[in-house]
């Protein structure tokens, strides 16, 4: 959608272009370069420009989901704060915890010194999460919400009212937070639970299709600069066929991250020699194939 | 071609209606307002595009909604007379679209969609669309269950409306059914000691004098393991994808520790199987002893409902391994998808003396998901004949 553009310099909010990240850059700041598609790009835009929107992200293991927001952040050079979700992560996690233990120390010792210096500021135990951080930044932050599916069920219904009002109010003092500037949201999903459709309602849709034979060679390009074009071409067409053997069947695909590190492991050695390899048996099998059964029907093949 | 010629809200409504997706007034107008922004009006693509993200939320929806616009844009140049040649007008001035008064367009879902005096789309446009979702695209079977309720229950639908309005005709829909799992917890605390036990400590503190170390416990999880066991094949091959879903939502929509599916066919003689296509079998004094005491049981069947006979050897068989069952698990309920006015005077009434059975209904689930809670529910006085 080209006149995106035009209308997010118009409300004067930033604008996502997908251009690949520098080198220099990558090195700076431990980022590898990432290379998202035009449409990609648009759904990112659009949640910009929604504002309340958040951008709900599926795809298949390893296609760059959680990369996203990384690379959207830098490139508008906007704060960042991920959020990684683990089974017992609570929705309040992301806003505040309140150290009530710390607080029950310095009480006691208080009690002792009989200097009562910040134990009845009850805000010296509060602890910002990444979203109460990213609603009290003055610049509009990039927020992860990484793997919602890993959540109890109550998890995402439990961060309505404060994505969709942009607040939230801190229980211990009553005080409420409003964002600043609202976050830019990206949430990734595996797809191991249902999502509620309440929250689904919400939130903007995108699936990450699985990269091209050409978008492919372009990522493994940005990834290893000057590596030879016979190479790139071999390596991701052995890789493409053995995808496409495993297409159908049940089992986990071999994902672009994975083609990625198997890239780097082949453009160590002299290039002759592995794009003989490459001609029969897969060399180093480990990095794509995860499961025995793997190993048993797709090395014995050739 | 302007808006208000576009057919958004004919697809919205067919989505909402004919498809069963959530969608709010709130998602028409997001949509609008990008298109006054000047967003998804360059080309038909764009314009699909943009109704993915914001309609779609899932893979499947997404494919939906471009097989829809495919559809639409074939009927709309017989029917308008324009020619469209599958692109609208391209705008090439952002401004003027910004400024363009859309108030009709805008005020159209409002009025829609909290009144039903607009009248309905062209008949000819609800015939096409409907037929879209006849074709065994993405939601295959249910057409076999919805035939087979339907006969059924033909008494009652003596006026059948032109088009559906609901998008899942069974009789519980997935939205439901993960509701009514989430019922089924057993909270218990288990795992690591995260969590600060406020009254604990406060009395530890009364107790030493001074807080040492506080007293932390584990967090509340759901320890419920459910067992699924279902009735597959002969009678109840209409009603596989029903059962189908129930594993589903069961699975990924419920907050179960657990959920073991099994398969069987009429009644469990001596073995239950893994795989819906009774495949991987395994001995039932196995599974029984895998489950444990604590684990509950639904069953899925119809009990000879579907086919209305009366079979003394299935009520004999069922009620021996009903018994058996009883004995290794506390709790367990039968769901029966044929509608209990059926039951009387089959082999299904007679098995519904056994154990608690409820038919597939919002209530009846709930009723079955009450039983395996361990609360009384009186279950047989919701069928007079029973008594």
């Amino acid at each position: 959608m080209s006149n995106l553009k035009n209308l997010l310099k118009a409300h004067g909010k930033p604008f996502y272009t997908g251009n690949s990240i520098s080198l220099e850059d990558s090195q700076g700041y431990k980022l590898s370069p990432y290379l998202p598609s035009p449409k990609l790009v648009d759904a990112v835009n659009l949640s910009i420009f929604l504002e309340n929107r958040p951008l709900l992200l599926k795809g298949e293991p390893g296609c760059g989901k959680t990369r996203l927001a990384e690379a959207v952040a830098l490139e508008l050079g906007l704060p960042y704060q991920p959020w990684y979700i683990k089974s017992t992560t609570k929705a309040k996690d992301g806003l505040y915890t309140y150290d009530a233990v710390d607080r029950l120390y310095d009480v006691q010792l208080a009690s002792m010194d009989k200097q009562s210096p910040q134990v009845k500021d009850l805000n010296n135990y509060i602890r910002k999460g990444p979203l109460g951080c990213a609603f009290e930044n003055e610049k509009r932050t990039v927020v992860l919400i990484d793997e919602i599916d890993k959540a109890d069920i109550d998890f995402p219904n439990d961060l309505l009212r404060e994505l969709d009002e942009q607040k939230f109010k801190i229980e211990e003092t009553g005080e409420e937070v409003e964002a600043k500037c609202p976050p830019i949201v990206f949430i990734t999903s595996n797809d191991e639970k249902d999502l509620p459709d309440a929250f689904l309602r919400r939130c903007l849709f995108y699936y990450i299709e699985f990269p091209s034979d050409e978008q492919l060679k372009s990522i493994v390009n940005i990834h290893f600069p000057e590596s030879p074009i016979d190479l790139v071409e071999a390596a991701v067409k052995r890789f493409t066929e053995l995808r496409q053997k495993m297409q159908g069947k049940h089992d986990k695909k071999v994902s672009t991250s994975e083609l990625l590190d198997w890239f780097a492991v082949l453009r160590e050695f002299p290039q002759d020699e592995v794009l003989k390899q490459l001609q029969g048996q897969i060399p180093f099998p480990e990095i794509l194939l995860k499961k025995w059964e793997d190993h048993q029907r797709y090395l014995s093949e050739k | 071609m302007k808006h208000e010629e576009l057919p958004l809200l004919n697809i919205f409504k067919n989505l909402r209606q004919q498809h069963g997706l959530l969608l709010g007034v709130d998602e028409y107008m997001v949509v609008l307002r990008s298109l006054q922004a000047g967003l998804g009006v360059e080309s038909r693509q764009e314009l699909e595009e943009l109704c993915c993200l914001v309609w779609a939320k899932s893979e499947q929806e997404n494919h939906l909604i471009r097989q829809i616009f495919e559809k639409m844009w074939q009927i709309l140049p017989t029917q308008s007379g324009n020619q469209v040649r599958g692109i609208p007008e391209p705008r090439t001035l952002p401004e003027s679209n910004i400024s363009l008064p859309e108030k009709p367009t805008v005020t159209k879902p409002l009025s829609d969609a909290s009144s039903d005096e607009k009248p309905a789309p062209e008949p000819s446009q609800v015939d096409e669309l409907a037929e879209l979702e006849s074709k065994p695209t993405i939601i295959p079977e249910p057409l076999q269950t919805v035939q087979a309720v339907r006969s059924s229950r033909q008494d009652r639908l003596q006026i059948r409306p032109h088009y559906s309005l609901l998008s899942e005709y069974f009789p519980v829909t997935k939205r439901q059914m993960k509701q009514s799992w989430r019922y089924l917890r057993r909270p218990v605390r288990e795992g690591i000691p995260i969590e600060l036990d406020v009254e604990a400590t406060v009395a530890k503190i009364g107790h030493e004098g001074m807080l040492l170390t506080p007293v932390l416990i584990p967090r509340l999880t759901n320890r419920t393991d459910l067992v699924l066991l279902i009735d597959q094949e002969g009678s109840m091959v209409p009603f596989h994808d029903l059962s189908r879903q129930l594993v589903e939502t069961a699975e990924r929509g419920g907050r179960l520790r657990q959920t073991h599916v099994f398969y069987f066919h009429d009644y469990a003689d001596d073995y239950l199987y893994r795989h819906p296509a009774l495949l991987d079998a395994q001995p039932i004094s196995e599974v029984m002893e895998e489950i444990g005491q604590r684990a509950v049981v639904l069953i899925v069947s119809d009990a000879g409902a579907a086919r209305g006979n009366f079979d003394q050897e299935r009520v004999e068989e069922t009620k021996q391994w009903i018994e058996q069952l009883q004995q290794s698990v506390r709790y367990c309920a039968w769901l029966n998808p044929m509608p209990n006015e059926y039951w009387r005077d089959t082999t299904a009434g007679e098995i519904a003396r056994l154990l608690p059975m409820f038919e597939m209904s919002r209530q009846g689930m709930n009723g079955a998901i009450s039983v395996l809670r361990g609360r009384y529910v009186a279950w047989e006085k919701m069928y007079s004949w029973l008594i």
